[in-house]
């Protein structure tokens, strides 16, 4: 446009001289500017669009120290059945053999030591005894333990606290002294003393495998014990450490998940969940840009978690963009965010839009984020404020209180656990009343 | 400074278009300040061309008798145009996308640096031999 402009000037003109003056005088200027405008695009490192976001911020701790340990009792015993060329392994001998190997071989874990929760202290193993075990070499089985009494012996190992402690075990509690059932959830709290004071986290897979041989219930009438040929009972694989290493080693180490397993966490914090709001990173076409009558946008040059609004009142619709990779899986469940993500402003008004927590595959722009939200923003103190996006630590899941029975005598369709609803709060009430969030995203908004 | 840029281009532009962009801050920390003191430079530097080169220090160019209003008309649509232009170039090197807000960040820079241009004129003509009288 400047060319035509300057041309048809030049074409007023009536002396070739004036032209040439009049030329180089406008080009000079021309130049000069565009010059410079052409050197700060070049110092400018951070052309908003193409600012990567900040990388997922997965700082590489120390390995961890792992201890595995597999309750050997007769009731453990069917789980592990030898298995001769035509038949098939159990779910639990394939999934315990794989969780040890790779608890073995994995770059995560620098340590691991194998332990048998026999009915004394544990006593310590080899991998190569362990896998001789899994494999049905069972005939070292003891009386079994009492759950609490095997927790604590587990817990009160020369530094069971900086380490991750694995317990494989059926998790049937039958007290031997049958009044001290009334207080099962104190009991597995009191076992558990460790936990709370050095702030540690448990995870609770809850697996299913099939079961060859003697089966102990917990309460012990009409039969006291029940040969079992192949009837799928329950098992769990309790991860107890320190809440960082905790996620570290179910996320890196244990076998993926399968969708039967039934997962449960407490005290699982994540401090530095990377986040960002997704105003200038996508195409303008993108259904992920912002939309609404309002405006948003980033108070500075880049991306950033500063942001300003306008118009709200006329609605804001933006996507925040959420790296939830070191969440155990049961919470990167778009279904169960949806259900316990929080968004919050103080004297405002912000709703997450529904059925828009969604994976990020297929936006190339977004490689360092695993979600993406959308929010919708109506109303906003004109002072400015925070908003908040938050995942409050989950309680006892649904499941628990399905899987648990107050008669486990005869194994179900469905597999049941004596009072597992009972052992799960123990486990709960090891932990704070009101836990802090296991994750918090804030924007600092202005207007 | 910056912030004078910033109020005068968020207005200007809010007088066209009442809704902002996802862009904004970028406009904000960088385009406005930039391409605000470009386009202000710009019109001084053909304020001083027409006053005082063509119309005052060199005999051949003030000869050619260029200091009718209609000259300093035509100084006035190159200023908007280059405006425009520098509104462009601007926006573009700072990674800012095509979208309506900038369509009108270069719609309010066309105006603005006219107003440059009037306002620089009025103010330095007095001081040129031959335009001291133009436009009025």
């Amino acid at each position: 446009m400047a060319t035509a402009v300057a041309s048809f000037f030049l074409w007023r003109m009536r002396n070739p001289l004036t032209a040439a003056f009049l030329t180089l005088a406008l080009g000079g200027t021309l130049l000069s500017s565009c010059g410079e405008v052409d050197d700060t695009t070049k110092t400018s490192d951070a052309p908003a669009t193409k600012t990567k976001p900040a990388p997922a911020a997965t700082d590489k701790t120390a390995p961890l120290q792992a201890n595995v340990f597999l309750e050997l009792s007769g009731g453990m015993r069917g789980f592990m059945p030898a298995n001769t060329t035509a038949t098939e392994p159990t779910a639990f001998q394939q999934r315990v053999s794989l969780l040890a190997s790779r608890t073995n071989s994995s770059p995560a874990v620098a340590d691991t030591k194998f332990w048998l929760s026999l009915n004394k202290a544990p006593q310590a193993s080899t991998y190569a005894h362990f896998r001789e075990i899994v494999q049905g070499d069972t005939h070292e089985a003891a009386l079994g333990t009492e759950l609490p009494t095997m927790l604590e012996n587990i817990l009160t190992l020369p530094q069971a606290a900086d380490k991750v402690n694995v317990v494989i075990s059926d998790f049937i509690y039958g007290p031997k002294n049958q009044a001290a059932s009334a207080l099962m959830n104190v009991n597995i709290t009191d076992a558990l003393a460790t936990v709370t004071k050095k702030g540690l986290a448990v995870a609770v897979l809850g697996e299913t495998s099939k079961f060859y041989g003697t089966y102990h219930p917990a309460v012990k009438t009409p039969l006291k014990q029940r040969p079992l040929k192949g009837e799928t009972l329950p098992y769990y694989i309790w991860v107890i450490g320190l809440p960082a290493a905790v996620a570290r080693y179910v996320n890196e180490v244990v076998p993926a998940t399968a969708a039967t397993t039934q997962q449960a966490y407490f005290g699982l914090m994540f401090p530095r969940v990377p986040y960002a709001a997704v105003l200038t990173q996508v195409a303008a076409s993108s259904p992920l840009t912002p939309s609404g009558d309002g405006s948003i946008s980033y108070g500075g040059a880049g991306v950033s978690t500063n942001l300003e609004v306008d118009d709200v009142s006329k609605g804001v619709d933006f996507t925040v963009a959420l790296d939830l990779r070191q969440l155990p899986a049961a919470w990167r469940e778009p279904a169960f965010l949806a259900r316990n993500l929080q968004a919050q402003v103080p004297n405002g008004t912000v709703k997450l839009v529904p059925n828009s927590i969604k994976p990020t595959t297929g936006v190339p722009e977004l490689q360092a984020y695993t979600h993406t939200l959308r929010l919708h923003l109506s109303n906003f103190p004109k002072a400015g404020g925070q908003l908040s996006l938050t995942l409050p630590a989950p309680g006892i899941p649904g499941w628990v209180a399905q899987r648990s029975t107050e008669n486990d005598n005869q194994p179900a369709t469905e597999p049941h656990t004596y009072r597992l609803t009972e052992i799960m709060s123990g486990v709960r009430e090891a932990f704070p009343q009101t836990m802090p969030p296991v994750f918090t995203a804030t924007f600092a908004l202005s207007q | 400074m910056q912030q004078f840029f910033n109020s005068l281009y968020t207005n200007g532009i809010g007088l066209f278009y009442d809704r902002k962009s996802p862009m904004y801050g970028l406009y904000k920390a960088e385009i406005f300040n930039t391409a605000g003191f470009y386009t202000l430079l710009t019109a001084l530097a053909l304020v001083v061309v027409f006053y005082y080169i063509f119309n005052h220090a060199i005999p051949a160019l003030t000869h050619q008798g260029l200091y009718k209003p209609t000259h300093w008309l035509l100084v006035l649509l190159l200023v908007a145009g280059l405006g425009a232009f520098l509104a462009y170039r601007v926006s573009m090197g700072q990674g800012a996308v095509r979208d309506p807000y900038m369509r009108y960040f270069i719609i309010t820079n066309t105006l603005v640096a006219p107003l440059w241009f009037i306002l620089f004129s009025v103010i330095l003509k007095w001081g040129s031999n031959h335009a001291r009288r133009t436009p009025f």
